[in-house]
């Protein structure tokens, strides 16, 4: 007698499953994972999946949260359960994402000199200059080979039809790439028996592609440029990822107190005396990292940090001023960007958005706030949000005044139907919404790492899939062809 | 390398040595203590606690000299910034602010003995040699780990250096406070002598190496100058000047810094070396160790002098500004 399927009460819903096409039937390239998943029987699957929180615990992979006088621990939570893309599917993403990304750096580069995109009216002037991160003082600086956003994250959706969205870029300081390394190795550890019946890209030549790059963008005056990744320290949620990256790269991870900035030449303290830098991979913002140019009271930074860059003494990945492009009312014009400087159709769309910014969507917004997701503009990590199918009234309310308030800054955009994946819970498996962030590096090339964060909403019924917010991650697998 | 990182490693080294350190102090305490009650145990837990250097927190907080009060303020009391328990969380909280610079083994065997230790603090006293044993093996675990895991460039040689530092400088001063502690002494106890061996993990050596009776003279001679035990002070002053050498070498820069620790670390270690054993007994022994102990502090002053710059406080870890440090990330 068959034994039955871990799957018999597992339910799609409404929602595109990553998993099932309909309820039983796994889409092709889920059907091995699905019976090596019925060869193991629930005690073996919570033991394994015990095993990697042990795994992420001794190697201390954990985030803190912090709360008045403490900071707890907490293991990024993991479900075990990979989200498997077949090769021709991944082959749109990679596509997609290449032609989005040059098409924002071209942007960037435009809005820091000519500003081509805004004389022609394609983006109203004012929306950029009105940035919160726009630096004008730094038009007409022209930056190494004229990147500007050498690492990438860009988080994609699906709707219930199973199609691509990009939700939004993230261009300052993406995090999560660690966790994409650090998820991987221990599913290879943990559950190798799933690895059998695929042929799975492999995720480690990311860290020898990013230093390469870094390497590409240093000043000319030296064929070994020294390279330091600066962290604003151990008390920043993503500090694991700032060391395990220094590590993997075997440069230097420095804080802002390491160095110091002499005749426009950045130094970093050794026991040896000063060494100078050449290319700082910064995980602090454009605020905090010199209380000379920006935030006064950064002690974060090192003051002449910018006037260094400036000279053309150091360089910095990503640059200063990248933020324009993230911000989210800027997003709703990334397609407008690739017809502009690529004459190319976007090959990822847009999640559709209202900018408060034009009055005839923010009458739209302010009518339909209990059926749209309204975001700040420039926010992350879920937070100044407003899911308004799951809100209540005193939330929209509060929603109404702020975006009238200061309606340049929020946009909002139909609710999607995400997409679903099966994770692990005490008594089977339950679909949560799930989201994909690929991370890019922009160099001599443009590579993307095939795979990147699935980041699932493991509270029951939930949208949020940031860690702040409770939510978690999966292994990406991207099929070779 | 970075003169922070070089700062925590050096503290990192200090910090493991000295949480063993007071493992093992405590462990052998509650055994003497146990039998004998001509042994004055408040007396004994009060020179404990100088040793462990918590002496000024038990008079002044007025916690008991016993096993209950004082043995548990040095091994898992969190405040004592001395106990067993804190200087393995100052370990790995050091450890993690430098991580990128040990070996992940090392930092997860760090971790590892950290989480361990911490979750049998609360029932330490049930069995509390089993708990003095965890944190000794945890150590032990942890110096084969770093030694056979890490480059043996500069990093680990601040990790030597820190260990080096403390064993000296804690084995110079266990053995000058129990000659204080004995002066008064009419008679030897043997017993006494022989727990100041199992401080310093020694006792087995010391019967098969030098004799099996046990006096304050040859315990002295055996802790003090044995070359080739390594807990003798000798033979921590030796790596000092060694890895000090070493740290020059590797640098390839060799400035009046470099030049005062050699000389500081290599009168520490002649002092030693040329020593008359009959002047440092516990009658005759108050000059030497005078000497030698400011040596030892002289030398560890110019440590940070000398790797770290001079007027740059420098405190892995430990700084003030989370709110600042907790920016977005996206």
């Amino acid at each position: 007698m068959q034994a039955k399927s871990p799957f018999f009460a597992y339910d799609t819903g409404s929602f595109f499953d990553e998993m099932f096409a309909s309820p039983g039937q796994p889409r092709a390239h889920y059907r091995a994972l699905v019976e090596a998943l019925g060869h193991m029987d629930p005690a073996e699957r919570q033991e394994r999946q015990r095993a990697v929180s042990q795994s992420f615990f001794n190697q201390g992979i954990t985030f803190t949260v912090y709360s008045e006088e403490e900071g707890i621990e907490k293991i990024f939570p993991f479900d075990p359960i990979p989200r498997i893309i077949p090769a021709d599917e991944w082959r749109i993403i990679d596509t997609g994402l290449q032609q989005r990304i040059i098409a924002l750096n071209m942007f960037i580069n435009d809005v820091y000199h000519d500003q081509r995109i805004l004389q022609e009216g394609i983006i109203p002037a004012e929306l950029v200059l009105t940035g919160v991160h726009f630096r004008p003082e730094f038009v007409g600086f022209t930056v190494p080979k004229d990147v500007y956003i050498h690492i990438v994250g860009s988080d994609l959706v699906r709707d219930e039809h199973g199609t691509y969205y990009v939700l939004e870029d993230n261009l300052r300081s993406p995090s999560g790439v660690s966790y994409v390394l650090a998820n991987r190795q221990v599913m290879k550890w943990v559950f190798p028996n799933l690895f059998e019946q695929y042929q799975v890209q492999p995720v480690d030549s990311y860290s020898s592609d990013l230093i390469r790059n870094l390497r590409w963008i240093a000043p000319p005056h030296t064929d070994n440029p020294k390279i330091v990744l600066l962290t604003p320290g151990i008390y920043n949620s993503a500090y694991f990822e700032h060391t395990y990256l220094a590590k993997q790269m075997g440069i230097d991870l420095v804080e802002g107190q390491d160095m110091l900035v002499d005749n426009n030449i950045v130094y970093v303290q050794t026991t040896k005396g000063r060494e100078r830098v050449d290319v700082i991979y910064r995980r602090i913002d454009d605020d905090f990292l010199d209380p000379l140019a920006f935030r006064p009271d950064s002690l974060l930074g090192v003051p002449g940090l910018v006037s260094a860059y400036r000279a053309g003494n150091v360089s910095l990945a990503n640059t200063i001023g990248t933020g324009i492009a993230d911000d989210k009312a800027i997003y709703a014009y990334v397609p407008e960007m690739i017809r502009f400087y690529l004459s190319e159709e976007p090959i990822i769309p847009n999640v559709p958005t209202y900018l408060g910014y034009r009055e005839s969507d923010l009458a739209y917004i302010l009518d339909n706030l209990d059926s749209l997701v309204v975001k700040a503009t420039n926010e992350a990590g879920g937070y100044g949000m407003l899911i308004g199918p799951h809100s209540t009234k005193a939330q929209q309310m509060e929603f109404r005044h702020k975006v009238a308030a200061d309606p340049r800054n929020y946009i909002a955009q139909p609710t999607l139907s995400l997409s679903r994946h099966p994770a692990m819970d005490e008594d089977g498996f339950r679909g949560c919404h799930v989201d994909l962030r690929p991370y890019v590096l922009y160099g001599e090339k443009v590579t993307v790492m095939p795979g990147g964060l699935t980041r699932v909403a493991l509270r029951a019924g939930s949208l949020v899939v940031n860690s702040s917010q409770g939510g978690g991650s999966k292994d990406t697998w991207v099929l070779a062809e | 390398m970075l003169s922070r990182v070089a700062n925590a490693l050096l503290l990192i080294g200090r910090s493991i040595e000295r949480a063993e350190h007071v493992a093992r102090v405590v462990d052998v305490t509650t055994n003497l203590t146990l039998d004998g009650p001509v042994r004055d145990p408040e007396r004994r837990w009060r020179h404990v606690a100088e040793i462990c250097r918590a002496r000024a927190d038990i008079d002044e907080d007025g916690i008991d000299a016993t096993f209950a009060g004082t043995g548990r303020y040095l091994a898992v009391e969190e405040s004592n910034r001395g106990s067993s328990i804190a200087c393995l969380t100052t370990a790995r909280e050091t450890a993690r602010s430098v991580r990128e610079s040990i070996s992940s083994e090392t930092w997860e065997q760090i971790n590892r003995l950290y989480w361990q230790v911490t979750e049998r603090a609360p029932y330490w006293s049930r069995n509390p040699h089993d708990f003095f044993q965890s944190v000794k093996t945890g150590c032990h675990l942890l110096h084969g780990v770093i030694d056979d895991t890490m480059v043996h460039d500069e990093g680990w040689h601040f990790l030597s250096l820190g260990k080096m530092l403390e064993r000296l400088t804690n084995t110079v001063q266990l053995i000058d406070l129990e000659r204080e502690y004995s002066a008064t002494d009419v008679t030897e106890d043997p017993g006494v002598w022989a727990a100041v061996l199992k401080s310093c993990s020694a006792f087995e050596a010391y019967k098969r190496g030098v004799s099996s009776a046990v006096t304050s003279h040859d315990v002295i001679k055996f802790l003090m100058f044995g070359t080739s035990f390594p807990r003798s002070s000798l033979y921590c002053a030796i790596q000092v000047t060694e890895i000090v050498r070493d740290i020059t070498l590797t640098s390839g820069v060799k400035g009046t810094r470099d030049i005062v620790l050699e000389r500081l670390s290599g009168r520490v270690r002649s002092t030693l070396e040329f020593a008359d054993p009959d002047e440092t007994t516990v009658a005759e022994g108050d000059r030497f160790f005078k000497t030698l102990r400011r040596s030892c502090h002289d030398l560890e002053q110019a440590i940070p002098e000398a790797y770290f710059l001079p007027g740059h406080e420098v405190r892995p870890g430990f700084l003030d500004i989370a709110p600042q440090q907790q920016q977005q990330q996206q």
